[in-house]
């Protein structure tokens, strides 16, 4: 299966168009007021959007796989340089976000050829659980301070404080 | 009597208002102002805020490499 055509629109996009003329734009926007504790991370955050530009009215879409190969394309190079990181988050507000979350994470996953990983994880807010994920290059060179990072994040675990480690490193029963 | 369909209001933001909200919170809730910010960006799009007019508000959006189809 080929992708679809993706055409970079400006410096900040990309665009294409499927066979049943839905035009799709990508983007990744800034995300490093998530990491602003981690200096050597902060800039090289971004989360993904994929925006529906153009539906066809009463023409039926029905599903098309070719998008999950062209997102996919998208993404690996988006982190074919080994720098950056792209984080998913689902918006939760039409309920449709493990649907959301279930799609997107299983395009990349098809499409992967080994050389990326994805973290997932889900944020409680109250009642509601925000699903996301993390997609980095296997071979960046801050893979694992980005998986520190994210898994501190999202609640994972709880990075102990300074006074905590340092009790832990002094305990010699420990 | 014709009905009269009110447009949604949509109250511009400056990335700044995002940026100092997560810098207030800690741990997960990090996560949830970018998703606030996120729902914001989309809203603008869908209001016709073009990503260049995002831009001059602060928001910033990464340099995409070409993609050789």
């Amino acid at each position: 299966m080929q992708p679809y055509q993706i055409s970079r629109i400006s410096e900040r996009s990309y665009s294409f168009t499927t066979s049943k003329d839905c035009v799709y734009l990508c983007y990744f926007f800034d995300f490093s007021s998530v990491f602003n504790d981690y200096p050597d991370l902060v800039s090289k955050v971004f989360g993904f959007n994929l925006e529906l530009k153009h539906k066809p009215t009463g023409k039926i879409i029905g599903l098309d796989k070719r998008i999950g190969i062209t997102v996919a394309t998208i993404l690996k190079a988006f982190l074919h340089e080994k720098e950056n990181v792209a984080v998913y988050v689902c918006d939760s507000s039409d309920n449709h976000e493990k649907a959301r979350f279930h799609k997107f994470t299983n395009w990349f996953r098809m499409y992967n050829d080994g050389s990326f990983i994805q973290l997932r994880g889900v944020i409680r807010a109250g009642n509601t659980n925000i699903l996301n994920a993390m997609l980095i290059h296997k071979e960046n060179k801050l893979l694992n301070e980005f998986i520190e990072a994210y898994e501190i994040l999202t609640g994972i675990y709880t990075k102990p404080d300074d006074d905590e480690l340092n009790n832990i490193l002094n305990d010699p029963g420990w | 009597m014709p009905q009269v369909v009110k447009q949604k209001e949509f109250h511009e933001l400056p990335a700044s208002y995002f940026h100092e909200k997560a810098k207030q919170v800690n741990g997960p809730n990090k996560l949830l102002v970018m998703l606030e910010m996120n729902k914001y960006i989309r809203a603008a799009r869908e209001h016709g805020l073009s990503l260049e007019e995002l831009e001059k508000a602060g928001f910033k959006f990464a340099t995409l490499p070409d993609i050789k189809n």
